[in-house]
């Protein structure tokens, strides 16, 4: 800063735009013009799509051709009958996802942290990821066979103990809890990678010093391995709450009826099915914006407040 | 060869003639004469053309039989390999890239609207197409004469349907189930119907001695509907008025009739999931595995035993009977068809396709044909050749040539030479099955005898279908159609299975009516006398 | 070295391990039924959810791997996978590292214009115009450069780099080191965990990635695995629009226990991969380095 001082009247600009700093890291420099060149190609350049949203879309007058409409898309988003219920159910699932499977990765890599036999807990990482690799087409299938009230394995459970079967994709009752159970019996193995990771980079030193003050398993898992995860757990926990107005179409297009609308038809099926009779590009952009702006947000807002307790945040 | 010498001499007539007949005639025909002289190919030339199709796999970049047709007549053919999933969006962004291709397939109605709309397309007329592919237009007045009416757009027209093959949905029972109850005369009329669905739930009809069986299910929905002259989502013919099946009050009854047989353990507890699984080869799991014993699921090809005489010499199955059989070979041998029942107004149907309508596939093309009318022409000759003029064009571009890919046998069937080729898969990679015929001429698909023999005998699906009479999209129909849909059905299943009394029923017609129903009413009445 | 494990110690793993157990029984379960549906004969019916194959036959393997296709789509698809993954993680390190420094210029600002990106996209009509004006189209790169850089993984990895102790390069940079060798010779070696997490999550999502391909290419000789497997597994379902599908000429190619196997042979490669990677999450490899 006091260099800078001294040679003020020559070189404001480069100063103000600190490229003597550029300068000064160049290797960092270098190693960034790419990034930038990346961003600014792939990223921003196309980022002119945007205004569909407030276009007619027409393939013979193109992007920037095309008559504006205004807000039209999005006055045709909010006028919807459904549209409060499809919000809703987005977010509701949405959020009940979170809270469950959220944590539920984290505790899943600390567990198999503990395990010692160490087979056992590389078969258990890999074979806890498997469904991952599924698609919802499938697994869709084995659900509606399993959940089945007359002749999936559930049910014989339930008439064995006397209790009366239940249809729990018909059901509106059971439909959301059998999405957030199956979502994060899905994910839980492959989301516990990142956490895995972080955790192996925790220093082995705190477990022993732990483990010399007669801590016992719990007790190193609370007062060591958590906080050590804390920065982690921060980021994706902004990810996932900007995540929170995406719905996870192939699961629920595999798995819902019209019997269970009412609770599980979200944003991105009732899109779908509004596709089947139009497909507008400038309509289906508005949707897309619409979820954009929400998502950031919840991103900034999450952020905003996770920077406030922990100086942890993605910027 | 005599054809084309006329047409080149058509062409330099009408290069001398158009400036000396201006003047004479009334202004409109001369016009018309004039634009139509110019959709007249060369001959000498060979057209380059783009050309896209539904593919089964990706056709091979010096496919054999893509060879085989420019050779034969004249061009220069390059397919786009778009792939059958997510089509709609590939071809949507080709176009947005700048490129339409020549001649273009698409196969739902709205993105035919919409490329229309946005002129991309090119414009051709009915009298075009008389003039460049008469045999196409020859076929076309025989089997829907209002096919080309019913694709204009503003008054014009920039598309060819395809016509389709229409089959009634079928009515389907298990014989062997009927005789267990004793029933031995298939279902004539609803009341007949309903006693054997109670049978059918309620004495055992597999022997098992557990209650463990249902009449019907989801399918078996629409048999209901039918019997009061309904099919759900339709619209009907009512003296000349447009009227939207749903909110008959026919419906009415059917519902609650469906809601008793809920209540009864007739109509499967599970209807609203257990006929949709699977990937979508119309399966009727309940039925196959014996826990319904009425279908109405799929076509009737899927209830299909082997026929001896097919066309091809290796012949197939129908799903359904298929997956019967490895479970439970004697109810996939008494596998029985009924027709549609009678209802209490003596009305009966149920669901069948139109040869032209709003799931009909559609063939245009680019907009720079319109400067390119000789070109345009020259389209219309190639697809009106192959998939239109003989019998012989149509076998060789859906199987390959004949002695080299395939051979009639002596039964003549079609017999593969390398048996890979059954697989139409691999017949697309040589640029055959339906890469060049995405419109043909179903009077050489169906020199099936057997086929047609099993039909008129069995499934009678011909019979008593109930079509959809609206044969467009509506303009308002984008804006108001999946609020409506969703309306139904969540009030349709909350009646049958008693969440909501009948009575909702009322409230549902009239909120109809109040969310865009009554738009859609007005545009449905419009369109429908602007094609009578 | 360690204490006598406490009761609660014991109680605490096997009630882990009790659950581990039972948890992996359920994710194996649809694994195990594809398996069978796979090796299960033609003649053997689909419906049900047994794992036990019916009858035993590799014949639908053989359908499968007869297809040229599904060859020529694995050549593709290891390449991309491969190519492609280098490239995702070699973006996420140049762009994550100097994004990790406090002292370099501009932090703020340059993660912010990079996080805007991941909500804001011109969307699909622009970026297949960009594609097809960089000449991209009907190349491997084309499914490559435009997800060159994930921001999502970059985060996480300036994250991770953000927590790694300044004393550590501070050392290295005493000894005449530039950020560049800093970068290679010490921060890429203890990060290596993260690393082989960006690895997986790129390797995964190249293997899996289909929409990219199914616009950007069309020749059959450049077609990928996936779009192969999407042929198969989804034919006669609605996705695929078969106009012949209400033609009861078009007899279906493939059976259940075809698309099982189909399943099997597409998703068992890059399963594979996970084992080759575990290594780097065991505990303390990060420490053992930085100690060296």
């Amino acid at each position: 800063m006091k260099a800078g001082v001294k040679e003020k009247p020559k070189t404001t600009l480069y100063k103000r735009l600190s490229l003597d700093k550029y300068v000064k890291h160049k290797y960092l420099t270098l190693m960034f013009i790419p990034v930038i060149i990346y961003y600014a190609v792939f990223a921003y350049a196309p980022m002119y799509g945007i205004i569909i949203a407030f276009k007619d879309y027409s393939f013979a007058k193109g992007i920037w051709g095309s008559d504006w409409v205004g807000m039209d898309n999005f006055v045709r988003i909010f006028e919807g009958r459904s549209f409060f219920q499809v919000f809703w159910n987005t977010i509701i699932i949405s959020f009940y996802k979170l809270i469950t499977g959220f944590p539920a990765p984290i505790f899943f890599a600390i567990l198999l942290n503990e395990l010692r036999c160490t087979w056992f807990k590389k078969s258990v990482q890999t074979i806890s990821y498997l469904p991952y690799f599924l698609s919802w087409v499938v697994l869709g299938g084995i659900f509606i066979q399993i959940l089945s009230p007359s002749s999936g394995p559930i049910s014989y459970i339930f008439k064995m103990l006397g209790k009366q079967p239940i249809y729990f994709l018909g059901d509106v009752k059971w439909f959301r809890s059998v999405l957030v159970v199956t979502s994060l019996w899905k994910g839980v193995g492959w989301g516990s990678i990142i956490y895995l990771a972080a955790i192996a980079g925790i220093d082995t030193q705190l477990y022993e010093a732990a483990t010399m003050d007669g801590a016992g398993k719990l007790k190193q898992i609370i007062y060591v391995t958590l906080p050590s995860l804390v920065p982690v757990i921060t980021i994706m926990f902004i990810f996932a709450m900007g995540g929170i107005i995406n719905d996870d179409f192939d699961q629920i297009f595999n798995l819902y009826n019209e019997a269970v609308y009412s609770v599980g038809d979200v944003i991105s099926t009732y899109n779908y099915r509004i596709g089947l009779i139009s497909n507008e590009y400038g309509y289906s952009t508005a949707v897309g914006l619409f979820k954009t702006v929400i998502s950031f947000v919840l991103i900034i807002l999450t952020n905003y407040i996770a920077k406030r307790y922990n100086e942890y945040g993605i910027w | 060869m005599k054809k084309t010498k006329q047409l080149i001499m058509g062409l330099l007539l009408a290069s001398i003639a158009a400036p000396l007949v201006s003047g004479c005639g009334s202004q409109q025909t001369q016009t018309k004469m004039q634009s139509l002289d110019k959709y007249v190919y060369d001959s000498s030339k060979v057209y380059d053309i783009t050309w896209t199709s539904w593919l089964g796999s990706p056709v091979d970049e010096d496919a054999e039989m893509i060879k085989y047709w420019n050779e034969k007549l004249g061009v220069n053919i390059e397919i786009w390999n778009i792939d059958p999933g997510n089509y709609t969006e590939a071809l949507g962004l080709k176009i947005a890239g700048g490129n339409v291709p020549d001649e273009l397939w698409t196969p739902d109605v709205t993105t035919y609207y919409k490329y229309a709309k946005d002129g991309i397309l090119a414009e051709i007329s009915e009298d075009i197409l008389k003039q460049c592919a008469p045999n196409l237009y020859e076929y076309y007045m025989s089997e829907e004469p209002m096919a080309f009416k019913y694709w204009s757009v503003n008054g014009k027209q920039y598309g060819i349907p395809a016509i389709s093959s229409v089959g009634r949905t079928p009515m389907v029972y298990r014989g062997d189930w009927m005789k267990n109850v004793g029933v031995d005369k298939v279902p004539e009329t609803l009341e007949e119907f309903e006693d054997l669905m109670y049978k059918f739930a309620k004495e055992d009809p597999d022997g098992n001695g557990v209650d463990d069986t249902y009449g019907l299910s989801n399918s078996g929905l629409d048999a209901v509907y039918g019997a009061y002259g309904l099919v759900k989502g339709y619209w009907l013919d009512r003296d000349g008025t447009l009227v939207y099946a749903d909110i008959q009050p026919e419906m009415k009854e059917a519902l609650a009739l469906l809601n008793k047989w809920y209540q009864d353990g007739v109509l499967d507890v599970e209807f609203v999931m257990d006929e949709k699984q699977g990937s979508g080869s119309n399966m009727s799991k309940p039925f196959v595995t014996g826990r319904i014993g009425f279908t109405a699921s799929g076509e009737d090809w899927h209830y299909k035993p082997i026929l001896e005489n097919s066309t091809e010499a290796n012949d197939w199955e129908g799903d359904n009977v298929k997956e019967m059989r490895k479970l439970d070979p004697e109810g996939a041998d008494s596998i029985t068809f009924g027709l549609p029942v009678i209802g209490p107004y003596g009305k009966r149907g149920m669901k069948t396709g139109n040869k032209v309508g709003t799931e009909s596939n559609t063939v245009a093309f680019g907009a720079q044909l319109n400067n390119e009318p000789d070109k345009l022409a020259k389209i219309l000759n190639v697809i009106d050749t192959i998939g239109f003029s003989s019998l012989e064009n149509y076998l060789t571009a859906e199987n390959g040539i004949e002695g080299k890919h395939w051979e009639f046998n002596d039964k003549n069937q079609i017999v593969y030479l390398d048996s890979k080729y059954e697989q139409y898969t691999e017949r697309a990679k040589i640029g055959a099955h339906t890469v060049m015929t995405p419109l043909k001429s179903l009077a050489w698909n169906t020199g099936t005898e057997s086929y047609d023999n099993w039909i008129a005998n069995g499934p009678r699906s011909k019979e008593y279908g109930i079509a959809n009479a609206l044969k467009t999209v509506l303009p308002s129909e984008t804006r108001y159609r999946t609020e409506l849909d969703k309306l139904a059905s969540e009030t349709f299943i909350a009646i049958i299975t008693g969440d909501k009394p009948i009575d909702e029923f009322d409230k549902f017609v009239e909120d109809w009516k109040k969310m865009g129903g009554e738009t859609l009413e007005k545009e449905a009445n419009e369109w429908y006398a602007s094609v009578k | 070295m360690f204490k006598r494990r406490t009761v609660g110690d014991v109680t605490f793993e096997t009630v882990s391990v009790i659950f581990m157990i039972f948890f992996c029984i359920t994710t194996l379960y649809p694994f195990l039924y594809l398996v069978g549906l796979s090796l299960s004969s033609a003649d053997a019916s689909t419906i049900g959810y047994s794992i036990l194959p019916q009858g035993f036959s590799l014949e639908n393997y053989a359908k499968v791997l007869e297809n040229s296709d599904i060859g020529v789509g694995f050549k593709n698809a290891i390449i991309k996978t491969i190519i492609g993954s280098a490239v995702n993680v070699v973006g996420a390190i140049i762009a994550a590292y100097p994004l990790s420094k406090k002292y370099f210029p501009h932090r703020s600002m340059w993660t912010g214009l990079i996080v805007f990106t991941m909500f804001f996209s011109g969307g699909l009509v622009p970026s297949y115009l960009l594609v097809k004006r960089l000449g991209l189209l009907e190349s491997m790169w084309a499914l490559i450069l435009p997800g060159a850089i994930s921001t999502y993984n970059m985060i996480i990895m300036r994250n991770f780099f953000m927590s790694l102790p300044e004393s550590l390069e501070e050392a290295a940079k005493i000894d005449g080191a530039n950020d560049f060798v800093v970068l290679i010779k010490v921060v890429i070696p203890t990060s290596m965990a993260i690393i082989a997490t960006i690895t997986l999550w790129s390797l995964v999502g190249h293997w899996n990635s289909w929409f990219d391909a199914l616009i950007y290419i069309t020749n059959p000789d450049k077609q990928l695995l996936q779009i192969v497997m999407r042929r198969i597994v989804l034919e006669g379902t609605v996705q695929m629009l078969n106009p012949n599908a209400a033609d009861y000429t078009s007899k279906p190619v493939n059976s259940e226990n075809i698309k099982a196997a189909t399943i099997m042979i597409t998703t068992l490669p890059i399963i594979a991969v996970y084992p080759f990677l575990q290594k780097y999450f065991v505990k303390g490899v990060m420490i053992g380095s930085l100690k060296g």
